[in-house]
């Protein structure tokens, strides 16, 4: 019954067509992160539904999985209960005086000429050696057979085909099991060892640091990046070790490999920052850092950065400060560049008193710099599973190219002695490709008639 | 730049082959048919020139990469693996009636390159995750795979207006075929484009949509293959499903860059 229904190759368009299926609608629902605006405006039924079915991440469900171990099986089995009946039929030697295979053949495998039997009989036998690595031969009272194959091979196609399958999806899951697949963001001079996991909130931690010495970025005139790279250097206890990083040239570093993905520009963790103190008419300037509180000069007044901002409500760089007088803290935002934001945000926003750079009297903040850095985005992954999937895809390139474009061919060539003449036939039989059968028959039947005039 | 305008004379080129192929089953005459074959041959010739030249002119503005980078580009080089099969089929078989139906398919891939102004035609800069060889060899596999699974298409629908005539059977295994090329070519395509992916993003398969229905398709014609194979479906049903295969060809191109959203490039050109 289990064996019945996984060798049917029923089940197999049924699985196929299945997973097709299931494919489809994986890329209609959105999937992983996309899912959340399009889960928001679903009915809260069907939302249950489609998430207790997995539907916002298909591909990696445990029934989705559950299909390809079907398939698998079904290949499996398939493949052990046919096997060794191919392997017979490869094995089987037809009858080598097949008189049938010359029934209804066309004038040009026949060709009748007058010359001696044995003569004949050594110049085809030459003739075959040259093409064949086996020649079967019989001879009876009046006639003479010759028996050849070639392409035996050509019925293990399927089976490589099929393999392949099997050793890429193995890959696949060995891939999922034992390998990680991450991104990190190095700012530049930043020396990093923790990377937040693809497709999970979750942070791993690698055995070494990754430092990004160097950030570069090369623009074509329109403004399309051409090529950027990173210098990056490993620390591992006191080994370190340089690696050039470029987008499609991933390096590796203890089994675990980094890619150029992307890059970006980030604010750092300082601002430089100008106080007017507009009672005394007097100018400060100075460098802050996120956190570190600040002391106006003359004065009880500390400052401090509580965050800075790459991009403040769509208008541009921000800082956030916070002003502490007398244990009363108030709260602004400054913006690097007043005349964007002016643009960008609505009046009533920016009257408010946390906008404006002079609500906190006497004094006046201005940011003067922001100084930016790039950051390299990398993908980091480790997946033991890919020389599988490499071997499994040469595989199958290879198993195809067996299974259509070559074929098992078994050739016959019969002397008759018809009087004082000799006929002699070629004839074949092929698993497929009839056309490419008959020019092989053809090529050696016009060898035959060559040699036959010598 | 001299390419484009090669090409869309190509264009033109096409439609007078598809009128002579087309006055050659009207007109029932041999000379119609070997001035069809001709000039089909010639334009394709002219349709080479025109994408070879691409390239030696993308090297001239300093820009310097094969022509199979943008949407453009891709339309070009699919019309014309869609003309080489043609080519070669014909001369194997020597069967012309299939030019009025390949022919005009040729003609209106260009032509919507040439002339739809939403296809920008204009030879443009490389981001650096494409500057990859895998990259080329993806490209040029799986748009062999579409034009081979095009053109299979093509015979399933002569097949199925001509199903009672004596060449039904000839059509049949020509089909087979060609959905056997295309297989192959895409099972290439796919491969060559995993091995990019994972030297670009450090990951051979992420689902992206794009990827996903070319396994969609691929499976679809695994499915085709074996019905046919193990249970000998022949002709009609052959026929609807490579119909069906070559929709999911034409979603995977073209459907997934205007209804869904992917990584892939051509979604942005
Ligand atoms: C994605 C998965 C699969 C692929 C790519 C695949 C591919 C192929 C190919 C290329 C052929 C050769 C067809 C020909 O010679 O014209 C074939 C034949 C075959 N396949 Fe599959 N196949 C798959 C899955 C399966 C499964 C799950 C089964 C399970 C029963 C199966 C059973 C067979 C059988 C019985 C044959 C005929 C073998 C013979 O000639 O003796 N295949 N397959």
């Amino acid at each position: 019954m289990f064996w019945n229904l996984f060798k049917s190759v029923k089940l197999a368009v049924f699985l196929l067509i299945t997973l097709a299926v299931v494919a489809i609608i994986g890329t209609v629902i959105p999937q992983g992160e996309d899912a959340i605006r399009f889960a928001m405006k679903l009915d809260p039924k069907l939302f249950q539904l489609f998430s207790t079915l997995g539907l916002f991440d298909v591909y990696h469900t445990l029934w989705f999985r559950a299909l390809l171990g079907l398939l698998c099986l079904n290949l499996i089995v398939c493949s052990l209960d046919r096997f060794p009946k191919t392997w017979k039929r490869i094995k089987a030697t037809p009858p080598i005086d097949a008189n049938k295979v010359f029934e209804d053949i066309d004038t040009d495998q026949i060709i009748r000429i007058k010359i001696d039997f044995m003569e004949a009989v050594k110049r085809i036998r030459s003739i075959l050696e040259e093409r064949f690595k086996h020649i079967k031969s019989k001879f009876n009272n009046n006639s003479a057979f010759f028996y050849v194959e070639e392409g035996w091979y050509s019925h293990m196609g399927v089976y490589l085909v099929h393999l392949s399958i099997i050793i890429i999806l193995l890959g696949g899951i060995i891939g999922s099991i034992w390998g990680f697949e991450g991104y990190m963001n190095i700012l530049e001079g930043e020396k990093k060892n923790v990377l937040r996991l693809t497709r999970k909130m979750k942070f791993i931690r690698l055995p070494f640091f990754v430092k990004l010495n160097k950030f570069r970025v090369e623009y074509y005139q329109n403004g399309v990046p051409k090529e950027y790279e990173s210098e990056l250097l490993f620390i591992q206890d006191h080994k370190q070790v340089k690696k050039r990083l470029k987008v499609n040239h991933p390096v590796t570093f203890e089994g675990i490999t980094f890619y150029q993905a992307s890059y970006g520009v980030s604010v750092g963790n300082r601002v430089y920052i100008k106080i007017i103190n507009n009672a005394l008419n007097k100018t400060y300037e100075t460098e802050l850092f996120i956190g570190k509180p600040y002391r106006i000069p003359n004065s009880k007044v500390i400052i401090t950065i509580l965050d800075i901002k790459e991009d403040f409500a769509k208008a541009g760089p921000a800082v956030i400060l916070s002003v502490k007088k007398e244990d009363k803290e108030k709260k602004l935002i400054l913006f690097k560049d007043i005349q964007i934001a002016k643009k960008r945000l609505p009046v009533p926003m920016l009257n408010s008193p946390i906008f404006n750079p002079s609500s906190i009297r006497p004094y006046t903040f201005i940011v003067k710099d922001i100084p930016t850095k790039y950051y390299s985005g990398l993908q980091v992954s480790r997946d033991p599973g890919v020389p599988l999937v490499w071997i499994g895809f040469f595989i199958l390139i290879f198993g195809l190219v067996i299974t259509f474009f070559t074929s098992h061919r078994r050739i016959w060539v019969r002397i008759l002695k018809k009087g004082d003449l000799l006929e002699i036939s070629v004839a074949g039989r092929s698993n497929k490709d009839p056309v490419s059968l008959s020019k092989r028959i053809k090529e050696i039947a016009k060898a035959i008639k060559e040699t036959s005039y010598v | 730049m001299y390419n484009t305008q090669i090409l869309s004379y190509v264009t033109f080129g096409y439609f007078v082959v598809f009128f002579a192929y087309l006055l050659m089953m009207v007109a029932k005459k041999e000379f119609f048919g070997k001035f069809a074959s001709f000039l089909s041959i010639f334009v394709f010739i002219w349709h080479t020139v025109g994408i070879a030249l691409r390239w030696i002119e993308s090297y001239k503005v300093g820009l310097g990469h094969a022509p199979f980078s943008n949407f453009y580009e891709s339309l070009i080089f699919f019309g014309w693996a869609i003309m080489l099969l043609y080519i070669i089929m014909e001369q194997k078989t020597k069967i012309k009636t299939f030019g009025a139906l390949v022919t005009p398919i040729a003609f209106l891939i260009m032509a919507y390159a040439s002339f739809s102004p939403s296809v920008n035609s204009k030879i443009q800069p490389l981001i650096p995750a494409l500057k990859s060889n895998w990259l080329v060899a993806h490209v040029i596999t799986c748009f062999m795979g579409y034009a081979a699974f095009g053109i299979s298409m093509a015979l399933s629908i002569i097949y199925l207006l001509k199903e009672k005539s004596k060449i039904a059977n000839a059509i049949e295994e020509l089909n087979y075929q060609m959905i056997i090329i295309g297989f192959v070519m895409l099972s290439l395509g796919i491969i060559t484009g995993s091995v990019w992916a994972h030297y670009a993003w450090g990951s051979y398969w992420s689902w992206d949509p794009k990827e996903t229905w070319s396994l969609i398709t691929w499976l679809i014609y695994a499915a085709l293959i074996h019905s046919r194979m193990v249970r000998g479906w022949r002709g009609k049903k052959i026929a609807i499903l490579s119909i069906i295969g070559f929709l999911c060809v034409l979603f995977t191109y073209l459907g997934v860059n205007f209804l869904l959203s992917g990584l892939h490039s051509y979604a942005k050109s």
